[in-house]
C-alpha cells in the first residue's frame, strides 16, 4: 500500500509537467474552479487518457446525463464518445433531482458505493472521476453524517486501488472549495481559473497543493481547444536552448551592416517597434523575402491586414512576395485580433508553426494580440510563445505598434523587449513638410551593433537604412 | 389508535432499500412497519430490497443512500433516506397524513 510516491499521468497536455508526472496514484485529487472553467473537460480527458493507456475509468456525473455528456464532448476530438462506445469508460449518472430532500435519521452512501462497485467491476476500472459533488451536498443537506460518508467514499475508492479526481466549485478567500471538500482530498488540489482581462478570456491552472511531491506552484496558462485542455507550462526549457552561433541576414543588407555586418543569430527574436507608418511591416516583408531567397520556409502572421493587402503594399516598396507564396515557401496566416483570446492565438500560432515548419516567422503586429499589459497574461503568453519558437530554432520578428515618442523607450514595450535578443526602433518624423523615417538598433545580444540612427529609404531593391551623416549618422542616445 | 382514514385505505406500497440486514437495517425495517401500521393501515405492503443480494438494483433504481424508502404507490412516488428515527420527518417525506 506504500504507493504514495507513484504518480498517474493525466495525459492532459502540459498538466503532468506541472504535477511532476501526474496525479498521486491511488488517491483522489481535487479539481476546483468556477463555472465554465473546464473542470468537466479535465475529468473527461483524464478518463480518456487512462482508457488509451489501458486504464478504464468510471465517470460519476451528478449534473449531466449520458446524452448531455455525449453532446457536450462531441465538439472535442479527444475521443470521449469512442471510449464510451468501446466500454472503456462507464458513466454513472446520479440525478440530484432524484435524491430525496428528506432525511429521517442517519444514513450511509452504500447505495452509491454499490453502484460504483458494479461499474468498476464491469470494466475493470483503474480511474474514477466525480463531477461535481456539490449537487449531492446541496440535495442531501450538508451534515456531519454526509461528510463522514464522503470521507468514507474517497477512502473506499483509494483502497480499491483507484486513482481519481473530484471536481468542486471554487471557494472564496482561504477556502479552496465552496463546500470545503479539500478537507477530504488532501493530497493534491488543482485550481482552474477563468477570467476576462482586457476583454480577453484567459485561463490559468495552478497546483495549490501536492503532498509529498514536487510541483510548480506557478499559474500556467491553458486553453480549451478542439483537443480539450492544453496547458502551456511556463517552466519549459527556456534556458536549455543551444545558443546558435549561426547568423542570418535580415533581408536588408544595410541593416545587416548595422548588425556587425552579418545580421541576427538564427533562432533569435527581434522586436521591431515603431509608430504607424514607420515601416514595421516593410521590415517584416524584407525578413521573409530574405529567408525565401535562401530557400527557407517562412510564416507571416498578420493581425491587421489581409494577405492580399500585404502583398500589394509590399510590392509598392520593392518586395514581390508572390513567387514565394506560389512556390509554397511563404505562407500567410491572417487573423483578426478580436477573434480569440491570447491563448487562442497562441494555440493557432502553435498549430500553424507545426503545420508549415518554418525557419522564419513574422508576427505583425504582435501588439494587437498581446494587449498593453506589462505583466500577467501578455507576458506569460509571450514567454511561452518565445519558448515555442526558440525551441524549434525559428528566427522570429515581432513588430510592435509604438506610440510616437522621441526616445522609443516606451514603458509599454519593456516587458516584451526583455525577452528579445534584438530591438530595432523605427520612427516617422515630419521635417519641413517632408516625412522622414528613421531607424536604429537599441540592442542586440552578443552582436557588436551600430549605435547610430539611419534614415529609411525605399528603393527599387526595397528598404535601405541610409547613414545620414557621412556614413556614420548621429548617435542614437 | 384512531381508525385509519378512508383516503389511506387504498393500495399503498413501500420499498425499503438496505445493504445487508444489519442491526440498523433491522431497526429501520421495524420502524417502517410500525409507522405504516399506525398511520396507513393493514392493507399497506412493505417490501425490503437487500442490495447485497441484488446489487444491480442499486443502479437500476438509482439508490445512493442507505436506508432509502420509496413510496411506489400511490403515485407519484415519494422518497426519504435515513434510519427513520425521525417519525414526523418520515411521515412528511412519504406524504402520509399524521393522524
Amino acid at each position: 500500500m506504500n504507493d504514495t510516491s507513484s504518480k498517474t499521468p493525466t495525459y492532459v497536455p502540459g498538466l503532468d509537467h506541472i504535477l511532476g508526472g501526474g496525479l498521486p496514484t491511488r488517491r483522489i485529487s481535487l479539481v476546483t474552479g468556477g463555472a465554465g472553467c473546464g473542470k468537466s473537460v479535465l475529468a473527461a480527458q483524464f478518463l480518456v487518457g487512462g482508457a488509451g493507456a489501458g486504464e478504464p475509468g468510471v465517470l460519476v456525473t451528478f449534473e449531466q446525463g449520458l446524452d448531455e455528456l455525449r453532446r457536450d464532448f462531441r465538439g472535442f476530438d479527444f475521443g470521449f464518445g469512442e471510449r464510451l462506445g468501446a466500454g472503456e469508460i462507464q458513466v454513472l449518472h446520479v440525478d440530484p433531482d432524484m435524491l430525496p430532500d428528506t432525511t429521517t435519521g442517519s444514513f450511509t452512501l452504500d447505495g452509491l458505493l454499490l453502484q460504483l462497485e458494479g461499474a468498476i467491476e464491469e470494466i475493470g476500472a483503474k480511474r474514477v472521476a466525480l463531477d461535481t459533488l456539490e449537487s449531492v451536498i446541496s440535495e442531501l443537506g450538508d451534515s456531519a453524517n454526509l461528510r463522514r460518508e464522503l470521507r468514507r467514499l474517497f477512502r473506499w475508492l483509494e483502497e480499491r486501488g483507484l486513482t481519481g479526481l473530484v471536481t468542486a466549485e471554487a471557494g472564496h478567500g482561504e477556502a479552496f472549495t465552496r463546500r470545503g471538500l479539500e478537507e477530504y482530498v488532501a493530497d493534491c488540489v488543482i485550481l482552474l481559473d477563468f477570467r476576462i482581462r482586457n476583454e480577453l478570456a484567459t485561463r490559468r491552472a495552478r497546483v495549490l497543493k501536492y503532498r509529498g511531491g514536487s510541483h510548480s506552484g506557478d499559474e500556467h496558462p491553458f486553453l480549451i481547444g478542439p483537443s480539450g485542455i492544453e496547458l502551456f507550462p511556463l517552466t519549459a526549457s527556456r534556458l536549455e536552448y543551444e545558443a546558435s552561433r549561426e547568423r542570418i541576414g535580415t533581408g536588408i543588407p544595410s541593416l545587416d551592416e548595422m548588425l556587425d555586418g552579418t545580421g541576427v543569430h538564427r533562432g533569435s527574436s527581434t522586436l521591431v517597434s515603431g509608430s504607424p507608418g514607420a515601416g514595421k511591416s516593410s521590415l517584416g516583408a524584407a525578413f521573409v523575402d530574405g529567408a525565401c531567397r535562401r530557400g527557407e520556409r517562412a510564416l507571416y502572421f498578420s493581425f491587421e491586414e489581409s494577405p492580399e493587402q500585404i502583398l500589394r503594399n509590399m510590392e509598392a516598396v520593392g518586395y514581390d512576395l508572390r513567387p514565394w507564396v506560389d512556390g509554397d515557401l511563404l505562407v500567410f496566416e491572417s487573423r483578426r485580433p478580436s477573434q480569440r483570446g491570447l491563448e487562442g492565438h497562441l494555440f493557432g500560432i502553435q498549430r500553424a508553426v507545426e503545420e508549415h515548419d518554418p525557419q522564419v516567422v513574422v508576427l505583425d503586429p504582435f501588439t494587437s494580440i498581446a494587449g498593453p499589459q506589462e505583466t500577467g497574461p501578455s507576458r506569460s503568453m509571450l514567454v511561452r510563445l518565445v519558448d515555442l519558437l526558440k525551441g524549434r530554432s525559428i528566427t522570429t520578428m515581432f513588430t510592435a505598434l509604438e506610440a510616437a515618442n522621441l526616445s522609443g523607450h516606451s514603458a509599454s514595450q519593456s516587458h516584451v523587449s526583455s525577452l528579445m535578443d534584438t530591438w530595432v526602433v523605427l520612427q516617422a518624423k515630419r521635417t519641413e513638410g517632408a516625412r522622414h523615417r528613421y531607424g536604429w538598433i537599441l540592442k542586440s545580444r552578443g552582436i557588436e551593433h551600430s549605435r547610430y540612427v539611419r534614415e529609411l529609404t525605399v528603393t527599387d531593391e526595397g528598404i535601405e537604412f541610409v547613414a545620414t551623416d557621412g556614413g556614420r549618422g548621429e548617435a542614437a542616445d | 389508535m384512531d381508525e385509519t382514514p378512508k383516503a389511506l385505505a387504498r393500495d399503498w406500497h413501500f420499498l425499503l432499500y438496505v445493504a445487508g440486514m444489519t442491526p440498523t437495517a433491522e431497526a429501520a425495517h421495524r420502524r417502517l412497519e410500525a409507522l405504516v401500521a399506525d398511520h396507513v393501515g393493514p392493507d399497506a405492503t412493505v417490501e425490503v430490497v437487500d442490495l447485497n443480494q441484488e446489487p444491480a438494483r442499486a443502479r437500476l433504481d438509482g439508490i445512493v443512500a442507505i436506508p432509502t424508502v420509496i413510496r411506489t404507490r400511490p403515485t407519484p412516488p415519494r422518497t426519504v433516506i435515513g434510519d427513520l428515527t425521525d417519525t414526523a420527518g418520515a411521515l412528511r417525506g412519504l406524504g402520509i397524513p399524521d393522524v
